[in-house]
């Protein structure tokens, strides 16, 4: 047995509840084991215990057993843990403390006193292991997201530990550089015999590969234990928040039964035959038409290009419309120019050349608070844009500095707060709010301007499936109801599909297309150029033999809406 | 305050030149070495010698002369303007140095003499002597190089790594502060020439309390991963970058022994504090 814990809790110092509760967890050597839960489910707090952040650098109150190989941990020093468990952490940027590939790859050998010449060797076979032996000498800031990963990854394995344990792995990569991370984890796991945890609440991702156990989470507690196929024909993912499969929910929405004899926990292994007619059944061609009516510009862009350093354009003639009413999502890899779109549309940098207008206005006159006015951006991190310590004055802070009176101020905070779901935590100190409401305070601090055009910046970050579908409902709904445009940039092609209809996707700054969501999410060499993936709706589709993919995805979205607003 | 269009800072750069193959150690001791010389001499003679092995060594390290040249020219305003002010709190202070007085330009109170002015391209240039190898060693100095030398010279190592952590994450907080100063500014907040010194600096507080908040996160978290991969645990520690001394390291740091050797035994053995050729 290589991990066991026995009626363990925890309970973080300076909570007054119990964050696990009486976890009882059996782990044996060389299983691939997945734990799922949404925020606050304790997840986190487990790989914690594993790693021996708990009790040594996180304090608080242990009850229970946790044996690790064996052996009791009670008595453990910091380096018995990581003697054993390698962590790859969520964040690979913070991970990195080597200002080069190879510097940071040594970090646990230099620690170790281990000879600067016996380094080389190591260091250079593990870096050619993870495909890195050509960037050795390559530093952090010129490495992709994939790459630091993997760099993360070579770093854990020069230990040679029996356990590798993976928080939240994918949480900052997009849809291709996920995929080839789950099959390097795949990789290790039967090639090094390696005891591989992987924490993540993106299920669909981490079932790209085999895995053997999936240990479901819920408020402190494990609430299923079972295999990927026995979880996957449950009702439990839809109970505990947890985004289930696309492929499954359209299966569910053709009203077909999925049994754990099925397979269901991968779409290659799922046997489609007896669905089939189900789908068919199903599956109607619908039409656009309520979209063309979206017809009247709103930004527009023309021939843009912006360079940050003279040599190369980070954007590169640019040019597309955005409607009003619209909800469009802004689709490419980091580095191709959505956040300098962004950056250009705010004013707070100038383009080389082009235009944008907004409502028939040429912006380039206009100052930076004068832009926000119309166009609210929602930045990615929310503490980069929190600056008062309560949540009222935190909100009311745009309209203060636009000189609106008091009284006026309260009145729309008040109503805004109503309608984003925070009203009860309105004389809150911020600190005490979880990322997710963190997140929706700042939206809230930018709807109380009245922006005509809302563009929010990776919307899921760091969210769970509940809070960011909860906060997205109220978006739509506000898009819907009072026709704010909503622009989203993301890589989340999950959210792309079920709110966005048109998709803008750019690559190497330039704009590669500009069409509805479903026709560019039924091109794969398209998507591909981008980093994105096509979803399993579209392998859905196409294993069903339908040509259309297209009307598919727009039947199941139309379905998914009806049954929402049902 | 738009965002800077020019890749900024003075920092490590790759090019391979004969000063980036020598030791850290050694060029950590070489500008130590220098800044002593400098500090013991008033010898404008040796100050100058200084100055044109500095500015030889800067064009040695094969750095494009763009990157640093408005830093260097910065420098020189800021010293010459300093020597300006010395002028004007203290007109005299050559002749009280040199014990003679020549006056170039009768001014009463100000009057300039050729002792004052001797005196005060003497200071201005010893001053100057030491942005070169600044630079010099900025520039061909591996943080983490840097940080391991610090150790091997007996600085304590969990200090030396703090040297090399700030120089790695600085871009990151540079990055953050660009974000949380654009997100601010999008909500009224006028940090530019529109808006008075004073609101202006009021303003500013609204960026630094979230850029402490997101910095601090990043420490914890920084320190997390460390802790993870064993940082602490011995010590000592051992270090990747650390390059054995070489022969070339060893002819350097005798010859660096000598001059310094040389430059306190002059500094001992002189009568006048300056070096003035007009007595």
């Amino acid at each position: 047995m290589q991990i066991e814990f026995s009626n363990f809790s925890f309970q973080y110092k300076a909570l007054d509840k119990p964050t696990l509760k009486n976890i009882n967890l059996k782990i044996e050597k060389g299983e691939k084991i997945v734990i799922i839960g949404a925020s606050g489910s304790g997840k986190s707090t487990i790989g914690r215990c594993l790693n021996g952040l708990i009790p040594h650098a996180i304090k608080g109150q242990c009850s229970g057993q946790l044996k690790i190989a064996g052996k009791e941990t009670s008595h453990f020093e910091m380096h018995h843990y990581t003697e054993h468990v390698g962590t790859v952490l969520q964040d690979t940027d913070s991970q990195f403390v080597g200002l080069t590939v190879g510097e940071d790859i040594a970090f646990a050998l230099e620690n170790q006193c281990t000879a600067t010449a016996d380094m080389y060797p190591i260091v250079k076979s593990t870096a050619q292991m993870v495909d890195l032996g050509a960037l050795l000498n390559a530093s952090p800031q010129d490495l992709s997201g994939g790459q630091k990963q993997r760099v993360s990854l070579a770093g854990i394995l020069v230990d040679d530990v029996d356990i590798l344990l993976f928080d939240e792995p994918l949480a900052a990569l997009d849809p291709k550089t996920s995929k080839k991370t789950i099959e390097i984890i795949d990789q290790l796991h039967r090639d090094a015999g390696k005891t591989i945890i992987i924490i993540e609440h993106r299920l669909e991702d981490v079932l790209h590969r085999n895995v053997d156990r999936i240990i479901l989470m819920d408020h402190g507690e494990i609430v299923a234990d079972m295999s990927p196929d026995v979880l996957l024909s449950s009702s439990l993912l839809t109970t505990h928040g947890i985004r289930e499969p696309l492929y499954l929910s359209a299966l569910k929405s053709a009203n077909c039964t999925i049994e754990a004899e099925n397979k269901p926990a991968n779409l290659d292994t799922l046997s489609l035959a007896q669905y089939k007619n189900n789908l068919l059944e199903w599956f109607h061609v619908t039409d656009l038409q309520a979209e063309q009516s979206k017809q009247t510009p709103l930004l527009t862009l023309s021939g843009l290009t912006y360079s940050y350093h003279g040599e190369v354009n980070a954007v590169d003639n640019v040019s597309f419309s955005i409607n009003k009413g619209e909800f469009v999502s802004i689709l490419g890899k980091n580095g191709s120019g959505k956040s300098t779109l962004t950056k250009l549309v705010m004013g707070v940098v100038e383009p080389d050349s082009g235009k944008i207008i907004l409502n028939g206005k040429d912006l380039s006159k206009l100052s930076i608070f004068e832009r926000s006015q119309a166009v609210g951006v929602v930045m990615q991190n929310p503490n980069h844009m929190i600056s008062h310590h309560m949540i009222f004055d935190e909100i009311a802070f745009g309209l203060r500095n636009r000189g609106v009176d008091e009284q006026l101020i309260e009145q729309k905070v008040l109503q805004l707060l109503a309608l984003c779901g925070l009203k009860k935590y309105r004389h809150w100190p911020i600190d005490a709010l979880s990322y997710g409401q963190k997140k929706r305070v700042t939206i809230a601090s930018i709807l109380v301007l009245e922006p005509e055009l809302l563009i929010l910046d990776e919307p899921t970050a760091g969210q769970d499936y509940r809070s960011y579908t909860a906060m997205l409902s109220f978006i739509k709904e506000l898009n819907t109801r009072l026709g704010i445009t909503v622009v989203i940039i993301s890589h989340d092609m999950h959210l792309v599909l079920e709110y966005t209809t048109r998709s803008i996707v750019l690559s190497d700054s330039h704009l590669i297309a500009d069409a509805p969501m479903t026709e560019v999410f039924s091109q794969p060499e398209l998507l591909a150029k981008a980093n994105l993936t096509t979803t399993s709706l579209y392998q859905l589709a196409v294993n069903l033999d339908i040509e259309n993919t297209s009307a598919f995805m727009q039947c199941f979205i139309q379905t998914e809406q009806a049954r929402n607003s049902a | 305050m738009k965002a800077e269009k020019m890749a900024f800072g003075i920092s490590y750069v790759e090019t391979g030149s004969v000063l980036h193959r020598l030791n850290g150690i050694t060029k950590f001791v070489l500008f130590m070495a220098w800044v002593t010389v400098v500090l013991t001499t008033f010898d404008l003679r040796l100050i100058i010698v200084l100055v044109g092995v500095g500015l030889w060594l800067l064009k040695m390290t094969k750095v494009p002369v763009k990157v640093y040249r408005t830093l260097l020219i910065a420098t020189a305003s800021v010293l010459s303007l300093n020597a300006l002010f010395m002028f004007l709190l203290a007109p005299q202070q050559g002749t009280a140095y040199m014990g003679t007085e020549t006056v170039l330009l009768p001014l009463g109170f100000y009057s300039v003499t050729q002792e004052t002015l001797f005196y005060l391209v003497t200071v201005t240039l010893k001053y100057f002597s030491m942005f070169p190898i600044a630079l010099v060693f900025v520039f061909t100095t591996h943080p983490t190089e840097f940080s391991a030398s610090l150790n091997r010279l007996g600085i304590p190592y969990k200090v030396a790594y703090a040297v090399s952590l700030t120089l790695r994450y600085l871009p990151e907080i540079k990055k953050d502060y660009i974000n949380i100063m654009h997100a601010q500014q999008a909500r009224g907040v006028e940090l530019s020439k529109k808006a008075s010194l004073f609101s202006r600096l009021k303003n500013l507080t609204s960026i630094l309390g979230p850029l402490i908040f997101t910095s601090l996160d990043r420490t914890e978290e920084i320190s997390n991963a460390m802790t993870l991969r064993g940082f602490g645990r011995h010590k000592s520690r051992t270090w990747y970058s650390l390059k054995p001394l070489m022969r070339k390291d060893w002819i350097c740091l005798s010859t660096i022994l000598v001059c310094v050797s040389l430059a306190i035994v002059k500094r001992v053995c002189e009568a006048q504090l300056f070096w003035y050729p007009f007595n």
